[in-house]
């Protein structure tokens, strides 16, 4: 494993993106936990998206409303209004979760597009978090097309939350090819395991299954003999077991390389669509080069 | 005609015990059978056997005579031949919880039915999460969410699609969607847009305004979808519930398939269960779970999670063999029909059908139910309660304040039990007199009184069964056997306690504390058997304990404090006797009772009830006496003097008449200006006739006056006037035997007010000749003689210039 290809396993800040769709207190709580777990810096950054603003000086833009199925027009003042009662309401929401775990927080508020606002502030070090339908036109693409889009330029991992759906408790679960890019993920995915305790789950795809070994001793060497963290390797019996097992994930956190040799980028997007758990996406580049 | 003074024989009939064929009680069998009470036994076997509504058991007689022992071993006896009672369980209601239901079930069903349900509960919670959690559910769950994903994507990937062949966007907005124009990815600037032409910019509006329709329609379906996967879900859930819970609940109806009420109560768990059953897990969960903040706390309730299918084995008759007698010796309220818990939940009273316990009546129920009646009745709300669930023959659980209205906190109102068992009453025949007349539902409420007698004749026959029965409570309460002479002495003791020589105390209280006493003592004197001394040594330490009141009065006489002669001669003046009860110690106080005579209207003034100190019966015997005189003495003209009688150095409340004809004698002493002899002392009451009749206590009258006289020193002249019909009720203290057979003290049978006299007086009462007239001298003549003179004076008076008459008669 060469040193060039080390993930850089300090998180300096986990930059939590908001924007004007409904944000998920369990999302928060699971940027704050991964924080909390880091000993890192939960931040908020709140966009007031350039698009909506334009739309909103349209002269024929209306809204319709999702809970009561009812349009209104829009206007500036009203949409700036609404975003801005927005952002105060998820600044105290991750106030509260920032102390509720004793960590450190911070919060603005950015105009701009969302995602190139979120990219403009994010830096190594970071992992950037955002749900899976973050932005004006969250609904407009498939949702796995935008993240891996967004991954590649992203200087940082992606943590992918989900929108409303509660988190629910269970092992980190990651695959493993062998490569040098998986085995920074490994040490990012054991760190994090190793902070919050949890079970890391080790898929061994093919050509990795003789690194059974030297994962189980850098993982004791990493976590130590106090660490509460688990570590379990599997091996599944072939590529549409694991890619079933990682689509069909439903409680825990996925840790996934977006640009895997191993798994093809239509399985990637599989797995992005169909699994029910968070995801904390890497893309090779920043693994390597700007992580560090 | 010179009344004869009772010989020392007549004052005690000692116990015979040559005729008794045992050395000590150990050597007699034991008595099964109740003493002198058959008359009560019959009762209580009758109201026992009698299967008819009203018929419950009032038990009276004093205190100490054994009511409770006896009917409960009558009772006990009898329930062992009965069957027992079946169980009763509540249930919680599923359509109206605060309505739990009443099951009845065989006796033991409802201890297996507990458990079973209790099992099931347990089963099901770990089958049903464990359903939930398999991978057939999930899938399921799964898909169902995914189609309804689909569904919803769908229409909006339709709408979007088609937005943006139009250039057309479709963007989340902060409460909603909303449609744009899209140039180079993002919407278009509104001044590009107003720099359009006309026909683009109104074509732009028309196509926005087209799918703003049809984003509407798909907005407005959102709820529709939603509702759709929400029952499409809960179809699943109950399909997996029902796989899991129908099987466990099949075998529970097949146990109790004979068994009414168990089998619809099991449907009906059913169907709650397949409604709510995967909510109440998660409930429990989440109470369960490390992070329960408040607003779980509130599913803790009970009747919230699984409790609710619990059952609450109300009344189990598997802890009884037979019909059970129970005996409630603290009938409160609550303690005879039950009562409704309450636990406290987040600073509120709340309850539910398993806070339901059982009372006095309940666990009765099919058998018998023993009350003291005194308990009972100084129980707020019990007598009402108790009678209106006789009369109703059911029992309704309802707290006071419910009754009264008082309590508002969440409660429930548990199902009637219907209620069939005899109640029995013990209490003093006082109470039972009372409720008999003033609580008109109580005679048909309590339709058999069984009536216990407080003594029993006194025979050979009787003092051996008493012997008997001496031999059983020494060996069931492990005491030292009783010596013949010990047995005898009791005896003698249980006829002193019964005031009469030919009857025997069965107040066994008093006496089994006698046989123990004496036990102690035997005890302490290191013997192995009970003899006549330790008896005695008992009475007497009996007796000192008790006596200080007494002994301070009779100090009083002595040291001159309270005026009373036992010497001498007085005017109007004689000792008569009293008794006075303090607890169960009774003793005699002798007083000196005086009259005055003047002309006057014909009254006789007692003084004691004119300062509201005498009772009515002792004005009675005033009244009575002045009636004597009225018809005894110039009875052709009008009584005409006015008379006062008093209770010397009395300060307390007088009652009974058994001193008028003591104060008769004063009278008469007061008219006929004879001195009365201070040596001798009068208890007996009288009649219109002049007769002297019995009265109470007069053992410790007796023995009061010779207590005295001794202290003030035995002259040989003193003794006591009883009335005649008292002599059998003589026991006295072996002390005055002696005295009375040493002839230094004397009881005189009186029988008549002429006879008293002539002792008191020591002068003839004089009987009326032929002609009408008392002789010459005799008491009676010159009672006669002066009651005439006042009459005369009085008529004087009566005359034109007689004003002072009249003046006389209203000072009266």
């Amino acid at each position: 494993m060469s040193e060039a290809a080390q993930p850089d396993q300090r998180v300096r800040r986990i930059l939590v993106a908001l924007d004007s769709s409904t944000f998920s207190e369990a999302a928060l709580a699971l940027a704050a936990d991964i924080a909390a777990a880091t000993t890192s810096t939960l931040s908020g950054l709140f966009v007031e998206d350039q698009d909506l603003l334009r739309l909103a000086q349209l002269p024929f833009s209306r809204e319709i409303q999702a809970g009561f199925a009812t349009s209104r027009d829009l206007q500036p003042e009203g949409l700036l209004r609404d975003l801005r009662a927005q952002a105060a309401l998820a600044r105290s929401a991750l106030a509260e979760q920032a102390e509720r775990r004793r960590i450190a927080w911070s919060f603005q508020v950015a105009q701009g597009r969302c995602e190139e606002a979120v990219l403009t502030a994010a830096l190594g070090g970071d992992i950037i978090a955002v749900t899976r339908h973050f932005g004006p036109f969250g609904q407009a693409a498939r949702v796995s097309e935008r993240i891996r889009r967004m991954a590649a330029r992203a200087p940082a991992p992606l943590l992918i939350l989900n929108n409303a759906a509660a988190n629910r408790p269970g092992p980190t679960v990651m695959p493993y090819d062998a490569s040098p890019a998986s085995e920074g993920l490994f040490r990012l995915a054991t760190a994090i395991c190793r902070a919050r305790g949890d079970l890391l789950e080790v898929l061994l795809l093919e050509s990795a299954e003789a690194a059974e070994r030297t994962l189980r001793a850098e993982f004791e060497a990493l976590v130590g003999e106090r660490g509460s963290a688990g570590l379990r390797l599997s091996s599944p019996p072939n590529r549409t077991a694991a890619l079933r097992r990682l689509s069909e994930l439903d409680r825990g956190l996925l840790v996934l390389q977006a640009d895997s040799g191993s798994l093809e980028p239509a399985q990637i997007e599989l797995i992005l669509e169909r699994a029910r758990v968070p995801i904390l996406l890497h893309v090779e580049g920043d693994v390597s080069g700007k992580g560090s | 005609m010179a009344i004869s003074p009772l010989a020392a024989e007549n004052l005690y009939k000692a116990c015979d015990t040559s005729g008794m064929a045992f050395r000590t009680t150990d050597d007699l069998d034991d008595l099964s059978e109740v003493v002198g009470q058959e008359r009560g036994l019959e009762a209580i076997r009758f109201a026992a056997d009698i299967d008819q509504p009203g018929y419950n058991l009032f038990v009276l007689g004093p205190p100490g005579t054994g009511k409770h022992t006896t009917v409960r071993q009558i009772l006990e006896a009898k329930a062992a031949q009965e069957p027992p009672p079946p169980d009763w369980v509540y249930l919680n209601n599923f359509e109206t919880p605060h309505q739990p239901k009443a099951l009845c079930l065989p006796r033991g069903h409802g201890r297996a039915l507990e458990q079973e349900m209790h099992g099931l509960t347990e089963e099901l919670r770990t089958a049903v999460p464990a359903a939930f959690e398999s991978e057939d559910y999930r899938n399921r769950r799964q898909s169902l969410e995914d189609a309804a994903r689909e569904q919803q994507e769908q229409a909006f990937r339709g709408l979007r699609e088609k937005a943006e062949a139009q250039g057309i966007a479709l963007v989340r907005t902060p409460l909603g969607f909303a449609l744009a124009p899209i140039r180079d990815g993002g919407v278009i600037e509104p001044k590009e847009f107003n720099q359009l032409p006309d026909e683009e910019r109104q074509r732009i509006e028309s196509q926005i305004h087209v799918l703003q329709e049809e984003l509407e329609e798909i907005v407005k379906q959102i709820p529709v979808w939603a509702m759709e996967q929400r029952d499409a879900l809960r179809a699943l859930n109950r399909e997996v519930t029902a796989q899991t819970i129908d099987q466990p609940l099949d075998r529970l109806k097949t146990r109790f398939a004979d068994i009414a009420g168990v089998l619809e109560h099991l449907d009906a768990v059913r169907k709650d269960l397949l409604d709510n059953l995967q909510v109440l897990l998660q409930a429990e969960a989440s109470t369960r779970g490390p992070g329960a903040g408040p607003a779980q706390m509130i599913s803790r309730r009970p009747g919230d999670g699984l409790k609710r299918y619990q059952v609450n084995l109300f009344v189990s008759g598997d802890e009884v063999q037979g019909a059970p007698v129970i005996y409630e010796d603290n009938p409160s309220l609550q303690n005879l029909i039950g009562r409704v818990e309450h636990i406290s939940e987040m600073g509120a009273l709340v309850t539910d059908f398993t806070l339901i316990k059982a009372g006095a009546l309940h666990r009765a129920n099919g058998g018998y139910l023993i009350l003291d009646v005194r308990k009972l009745l100084t129980q707020p709300f019990a007598w009402d309660a108790l009678k209106r669930a006789l009369k109703a023959g059911k029992m309704r659980i309802e707290s006071a304040g419910q009754m009264l209205s008082l309590i508002t906190t969440v409660s429930i109102e548990p199902a009637d039990i219907p209620l069939k068992a005899k109640v029995v009453l013990c209490g003093e025949p006082l109470l039972y007199y009372l409720l008999s007349s003033h609580d008109p539902e109580f005679p048909t409420l309590f339709k058999v009184a069984a009536d216990f007698d407080g003594s029993m004749p006194r025979s050979n026959d009787a003092e051996a069964v008493f012997a008997r029965m001496l031999a059983t409570m020494a060996r069931h309460e492990g005491l030292r056997p009783l010596a013949r002479s010990a047995v005898g002495r009791v005896i003698e003791r249980s006829a002193r306690l019964a005031q009469d020589a030919e009857r025997l105390s069965i107040e066994l209280s008093a006496i089994s504390d006698l046989v123990r006493e004496a036990d102690f003592f035997a005890g302490e004197a290191g013997d192995e058997v009970i003899t006549a001394s330790h008896v005695q040594r008992a009475i007497d330490t009996q007796v000192r304990r008790a006596d200080r009141l007494r002994d301070r009065s009779y100090e009083m006489i002595e040291r001159g404090f309270v005026f009373l002669d036992t010497e001498g001669e007085a005017v109007g003046q004689v000792n008569g006797l009293s008794v006075l009860q303090l607890g169960r110690f009774s003793f005699g106080r002798p007083s000196r009772i005086t009259a005055r005579v003047r002309l006057g209207a014909g009254k006789v003034i007692d003084i004691e009830r004119e300062v509201e100190l005498g009772g009515p019966l002792h004005s009675k015997g005033v009244l009575i006496l002045s009636s004597f005189l009225a018809s005894h003495y110039a009875i052709d003209r009008p009584l005409s003097l006015s008379a006062s009688l008093v209770f010397e150095q009395s300060y307390g409340g007088i009652e009974g008449d058994s001193a008028s004809s003591a104060e008769l004698y004063a009278l008469l002493s007061a008219l006929a200006e004879a001195p009365i002899k201070q040596s001798l002392a009068v208890t007996g009451s009288v009649n219109q006739n002049g007769q002297v009749q019995t009265i109470g206590g007069v053992n410790e009258k007796i023995e009061g006056f010779y207590d005295i006289c001794k202290r003030c020193g035995l002259s040989g002249s003193q003794g006591v006037l009883i009335p005649a019909a008292n002599q059998k009720h003589l026991m006295l203290r072996q002390e005055i035997i002696e005295a009375v057979r040493e002839g230094s003290f004397a009881i005189y049978p009186v029988k008549t007010i002429d006879e008293g006299i002539d002792l008191l007086c020591g002068l003839p009462a004089g009987v009326r000749d032929d002609d009408g007239a008392f002789p010459e001298g005799s008491i009676n003549k010159r009672v006669e003689d002066r009651l005439i003179t006042f009459a005369e004076a009085r008529r004087r008076f009566g005359s034109p210039a007689g004003e002072p008459g009249r003046d006389e008669s209203k000072h009266v």
